[in-house]
């Protein structure tokens, strides 16, 4: 062999490994498309057009139709159907929105349903017979725009949930090994991609149901409470005559129960318009510092009866603030003073008001039980509490705190919380921009 | 054929080509006879001369002149879907199935 031809051979034996490298390198650039795409949405219309806008742009293909199985009533619902322009010329968007009703009993789709085997076919009209577009299948063949079509089980879990559909101008010993061999592939990525939005949809509605559930059941809770609460009022107040004693007691013990049945419903509730976003917020202007002097006003006396001193250190400054008044009020100075009271069983509560640069500063520290590490993260979320925080306040519901956050941070501030741990009290702290 | 379409099954060979051996591809393609790259990066050509199948023709050859055999199923297989419903005997010689 000459030089040159020694050179020839090299370069030949390069170039296949090269045109090797070069075709897995295709398929990594498309799966890494898949990829980003499956990352990226969230729905399963979004997805389906997605994937099948990519395919056909890849592959050149004339029709990828992406369809979602309903086994129970044996349809095949179209998620996207994509077709190239001289299909859409002739067919417009007919296959877009067809389904296929008794999917299993066509001839086509039966064995992909119950063999879930890839299936292949040179016959257009032998996948679209019983759809009513036969005319259309018969122009599409007679200008040789499609000459094959094949079909994809998309499976999990050995369960078919879907079908990918596709229709190219060649036959299937026309494609060439990287389209053949990256089809089979690329159908398990989307089959889990597929299930992962198909999951995250189901889990979403359900959410959303468990939502509008809790919402409907605590209204009605607190309606029937509020009514009790008016019955236990009038006899602990004396509205009916000749009501014995023991009634009496009975029904302002009931009346504290109710009007702490109505506070609990009320948080629930609070807390699930907070999360669906259906609060309002009012802008009203006020003082920052009364609404914590009224509320260390109200709280002393509960205190002293507990045998905590409960101190305020509040610096001279005026505090104009914009917001929402009732809520800062109530779920947040009222909700975190009522806490440090409940939580320590003696000692001290020390409520704090400061400014510091652009911020107020609003703080609660007792001497109470304290709060683990671990507990710390789990109590700012919903339904959260801390480990053993019944025990010591058998009506906490896990809502106060979580509402007090989402509160804060509707008015651009920060809340969070320290301790020593179990038994070295806490402090809780919020700071809110004095403006937005 | 159609200008249009000649014009892109020469651009899908080059792009195939440069998958695998790079920007000599285009190099390459800028030395065939009748053809201008005009624009690498847009992937704009520019085909001229009486017989334009003969100018694919030759690309397909400069490939395989160089790389061999494999180039050309290479060159042929990246234009296929495109000349699916091309009537062989429109079609340049070295694309023919």
């Amino acid at each position: 062999m000459t030089p040159e031809e020694q050179l020839q051979l090299t370069n030949e034996t390069l170039y296949k490994h090269s045109h090797e490298l070069a075709v897995k390198n295709k398929a990594l650039s498309f799966l890494s498309q898949l990829y980003e795409i499956s990352t990226l949405t969230l729905t399963q219309k979004q997805l389906s057009e997605q994937v099948a806008v990519a395919l056909q742009a890849e592959f050149d293909f004339e029709i990828v139709g992406i369809y979602q199985y309903d086994k129970d009533t044996d349809i095949l619902n179209p998620l996207s159907v994509i077709t190239s322009e001289r299909i859409k010329g002739i067919a417009q968007d007919r296959f877009d929105t067809l389904q296929f009703k008794h999917a299993s009993s066509n001839s086509f789709l039966s064995t992909i349903i119950t063999k879930e085997r890839f299936h292949y076919t040179e016959t257009l009209i032998e996948i679209w017979h019983e759809q009513g577009i036969l005319d259309i299948c018969e122009k599409i063949e007679s200008e040789k725009y499609i000459r094959s079509s094949l079909g994809y089980p998309l499976i999990i879990g050995q369960q078919v949930i879907g079908i990918v559909l596709i229709s190219l101008n060649r036959t299937y010993n026309d494609l060439i090994d990287y389209e053949r061999d990256s089809m089979r592939n690329f159908m398990n990525v989307i089959s889990i991609t597929l299930n992962r939005v198909t999951l995250y949809e189901e889990l979403e509605l359900a959410n959303k149901r468990q939502e509008n559930l809790i919402h409907f059941v605590t209204h009605e809770v607190k309606g029937y409470l509020t009514k009790s609460q008016a019955v236990f009022a009038s006899i602990s107040e004396g509205d009916f005559k000749d009501i014995p004693d023991s009634l009496t007691s009975l029904a302002t013990r009931a009346l504290a129960d109710t009007r702490n049945g109505i506070e609990t419903v009320t948080n629930i509730l609070e807390a699930s318009n907070l999360k669906k976003g259906t609060t309002q917020y009012s802008e009203e202007s006020f003082d920052f510092k009364k609404i914590v002097t009224e509320a260390i006003a109200s709280f002393t006396p509960i205190a002293t009866e507990k045998g905590l001193t409960l101190d305020a250190h509040l610096s001279a400054e005026e505090y104009p603030f914009v917001g929402d008044e009732k809520k800062l009020s109530r779920h947040l100075i009222r909700n975190l003073i009522d806490n440090a009271i409940k939580y320590t069983p003696s000692g001290t509560i020390s409520v704090h008001l400061s400014q510091q640069g652009s911020e107020y500063c609003f703080s609660v520290h007792d001497t109470g039980v304290g709060i683990d590490a671990d507990d710390i993260a789990k109590l700012f979320v919903e339904g959260g509490r801390a480990k053993d925080s019944v025990k010591v306040n058998v009506d906490s519901t896990g809502y106060g705190l979580f509402i007090a956050k989402m509160i804060t941070e509707a008015h651009h501030g920060k809340i969070w919380v320290t301790s020593d741990g179990r038994g070295l009290g806490s402090t809780f702290t919020v700071t809110l921009p004095r403006v937005r | 054929m159609d200008t249009n379409l000649l014009q892109d099954i020469t651009v899908r060979i080059i792009r195939e080509q440069e998958l695998v051996i790079g920007p000599l591809a285009w190099i390459e393609a800028s030395k065939v006879p009748g053809l201008t790259v005009i624009d690498q990066r847009a992937g704009t050509v520019l085909i001229t001369g009486a017989d334009q199948n003969q100018v694919i023709d030759s690309l397909v050859a400069q490939y395989e002149k160089l790389f061999g055999r494999a180039s050309h199923e290479v060159s042929r297989d990246a234009v296929k879907s495109l000349l699916a419903n091309i009537p062989p005997t429109e079609l340049p010689s070295s694309l023919r199935p």
